[in-house]
């Protein structure tokens, strides 16, 4: 057993860590939230560091090199808490609340404790150096909090993307959550070699790539797909003549929201609009996010009479959420739909307008009759 | 067992999960095909560098006819895979004939290869059963080696066009590492990690595509919104100076209600097309909305502007000519930036630049009418 043998994975982890590195610089341009990826890829660069000098100083011990390897594991049992703590950031909104910020927040100070005071409870009576797994026999105790952070990210994280309507996304998920898996287990079956913070390089970069993705096409925070894909299907339809019904939906009142309550009320509305959509339009088509506060579900052709009753089946849904929400929900609905297999000069984009105009009457209506 | 093997592992996960996401994406890119089989490609390599390992170490295995056969497997299929990346890489401007031609050494490798099983002139199968070079390696070696060149140049010709600097770079990264890595092997047989090492930069290969996607608009081939957004702040952050030029289309929206959508975007391309053509020497095109362009282009004089733009006036009236019905018609307005004035004033005054030589369009037309 040589030492590059032994510290081989990891060195080569410095390829995906780089990649994911050179992503990080250029999602940050983009979107501010994923600032998160890059705070865990340098948690990850120094968790690598550590681990490297800490297995040197193993090998080639000196008189300094005992008290050494243990700040270092210590160090890394505090960044190893902190890695997942900062990517439960990135794809959750737990964030906004007060209590379960600070519930989230307890295991991880917790471990920053424990972590000191063991650098001192070890030092003093001192445990033998002989063998070479060199993770000592409270190791276990140790990893119990960041693998339950893990858990409870990898938790969150499936039922996020698991409600997505589209499952395409689902095997490659898997996939990531598999691969460390997977990594840990070879770790626990060749102690002497160093794999498992390599397995979370590549797991780390590969759910970067995953989110990089999945923002081509969906809009992240409803959770439904976005203009682009949007465009693409639209195109698709024109190209391949389906007959279509188009559904238009406007939530009202999300402008006097946004200036009246703040930005994180509007952010709400936004997505229990989405969830009503999904709920009910879920069997009938796909949804996708077109404006800031404008929904469109694109499904087969239906006539009049089936249509308007999904229509009311939606309101009637809406209304039922009204009664337990304190703010209620106002959403004007349009829809249109046409038979381009039949009349092949006809355009997509009209029957859209054409729906649009029947979402603005819809309107008009509702606010009439408030009025009156 | 060495380390490598590891390695192997976590690169064939990468690899099947960037497989199944260029499965994903099926409308967009058509030529996805070749990529996946090169990827495929690279896992079949992958599962035979995990299978040396292991029957290294076991020696039940050794000298097994089978086991023999996949480990010479792996010479044509590095020959296999770099031509598939070739295709996809050279995709655009590789003809059918020209493909024949380059599939030639690929046929030739394969050949010989398969004659080497009892000449022995690539490799010969040792007393543990594994296949060593021979005296004839270099020629599977230089084949490899022509393709592996032929990429990168195929790459640059596609990428020239772009004057930023970051996008002409980044794709050559992605060369070097196999490079380097073919390097180690040469010199240090044991260390295998050269094919985890393609793979990874596979993943890299298209991750930089997607990206570029992203950037771009899909119908008119030019970059987007995001792309100027983007650039807009770097170029704010930079303080150097350089000239902004903004077009608009006139009467798009006429021209989408009276002939229909399919007509509007038909113009729509013409246009992006056109003032690719004049500008693309001088700076880099953006769609920044429905109807409208913009140049961020190197820091040129008046006069060069204005010739320029009269360049663009002249090649459109030439376009007008062939059209029948629903005519161009561009609007124009140019300012420059510097360290005194940001990017987001200079734009504004390129926008109402624009905005009055659109008036001055405007009751032109009412004049002639």
């Amino acid at each position: 057993m040589t030492l590059f043998n032994h510290i081989g994975v990891d060195l080569f982890a410095f390829v995906p860590l780089s990649l994911a590195i050179n992503l990080s610089y250029k999602l940050k341009l983009e979107n501010r939230n994923t600032k998160y990826f890059t705070h865990a890829l340098l948690m990850m660069l120094q968790i690598l560091l550590c681990e490297m000098l800490r297995a040197y100083f193993l090998f080639y011990p000196t008189t300094w090199s005992y008290i050494i390897s243990n700040a270092l594991l210590d160090i890394n049992n505090i960044t190893s808490v902190a890695l997942p703590y900062t990517l439960l950031k990135v794809s959750t909104n737990l964030f906004h609340d007060k209590q379960t910020k600070l519930l989230i927040k307890l295991p991880f100070i917790m471990q920053f404790f424990i972590s000191i005071f063991h650098f001192y409870i070890r030092t003093f009576p001192p445990v033998d150096f002989v063998s070479t797994y060199y993770l000592d026999h409270y190791f276990f105790y140790y990893a119990l909090i960041p693998f339950g952070y893990y858990i409870f990210f990898v938790y969150l994280d499936i039922k996020k993307y698991f409600s997505y309507e589209n499952k395409k996304q689902r095997f490659p998920l898997l996939l990531i959550f598999g691969s460390t898996l997977i990594c840990v287990i070879l770790q626990e079956m060749y102690p002497n070699y160093l794999i498992t913070n390599a397995g979370l390089t590549s797991g780390l970069l590969l759910y970067m790539i995953f989110f990089f993705d999945l923002k081509l096409d969906y809009d992240l925070q409803t959770g439904v797909q976005n203009v682009n894909a949007f465009h693409a299907d639209m195109s698709e339809i024109q190209l391949r003549k389906k007959d279509t019904t188009l559904f238009i939906f406007d939530v009202n009142n999300l402008k006097k929201m946004n200036d009246s309550r703040g930005h994180g009320e509007g952010d709400k509305l936004i997505e229990r609009s989405a969830l009503c959509i999904k709920e009910v339009f879920h069997f009938v088509g796909n949804a996708y996010r077109i404006g800031g506060d404008e929904f469109c579900v694109l499904s087969k052709y239906m006539e009049a009479a089936q249509a308007e009753t999904f229509i009311d089946e939606f309101q009637a849904y809406v209304s039922q959420q009204n009664e337990v929400l304190e703010i209620p929900l106002s959403i004007a609905v349009g829809y249109s739909s046409t038979h381009l297999f039949q009349i092949r000069t006809k355009d997509i984009y009209k029957t859209f307008s054409e729906a649009d105009e029947n979402m603005y009457q819809h309107k008009k209506q509702e606010k009439k009759g408030r009025s009156c | 067992m060495e380390s490598a093997f590891f390695i192997d592992i976590i690169s064939i996960f990468s690899l099947i999960f960037t497989l199944t996401i260029i499965h994903k994406r099926s409308l967009k890119d058509r030529n996805k095909n070749y990529l996946l089989i090169a990827a495929l490609i690279v896992i079949a390599q992958l599962i035979i560098d995990i299978l040396m390992s292991v029957v290294t170490v076991q020696s039940q295995f050794q000298n097994n006819s089978v086991f023999s056969l996949l480990f010479v497997m792996r010479y044509p299929l590095s020959s296999l895979f770099l031509y598939y990346l070739l295709l996809f890489v050279g995709v655009e401007t590789l003809q059918k004939k020209v493909k024949i031609f380059f599939a030639i050494p690929l046929i030739v490798d394969i050949l010989l290869n398969i004659i080497s099983l009892k000449t022995h002139w690539f490799y010969y199968l040792n007393t543990q059963g594994f296949a060593v070079r021979g005296t004839w390696f270099f020629l599977h070696a230089g084949i490899d080696f022509l393709y592996a060149c032929l990429i990168p140049c195929f790459t640059i010709k596609s990428t020239m066009r772009s004057h930023i600097l970051r996008e002409t770079v980044e794709p050559l990264l992605f060369f070097i590492v196999p490079f380097v890595a073919y390097d180690i092997n040469m010199y240090q047989s044991s260390v295998s990690i050269f094919w985890a090492l393609i793979a990874w930069s596979l993943l890299f290969y298209y991750l930089f595509l997607i990206d570029r996607q992203f950037k771009f608009d899909a119908l008119t081939k030019v970059r987007n919104r995001t792309a100027f957004d983007v650039r807009m702040t770097l170029l704010n952050k930079s303080k150097k100076s350089a000239c902004l030029i903004v077009f608009d289309l006139n009467n798009l929206k006429q021209i989408n209600d009276q002939f229909g959508h399919a007509v509007g975007d038909s113009r729509l391309t013409i246009a992006a097309s056109v003032i690719e053509s004049v500008f693309s020497p001088y700076g880099v095109v953006y769609r920044i909305g429905g109807d409208e362009f913009c140049v961020i282009g190197k820091d040129l004089c008046d006069n060069r502007l204005n010739k320029l733009l009269n360049d663009l006036n002249s090649l459109i009236a030439v376009k007008n000519a062939y059209l029948e019905f629903a005519q161009l018609s561009i609007a124009s307005g140019f300012s420059w930036y510097s360290k005194d004035i940001s990017a987001f004033q200079g734009f504004k005054m390129a926008d109402t630049a624009m905005y009055q030589n659109k008036m001055h369009m405007k009751k032109q037309q009412v004049a002639t009418i």
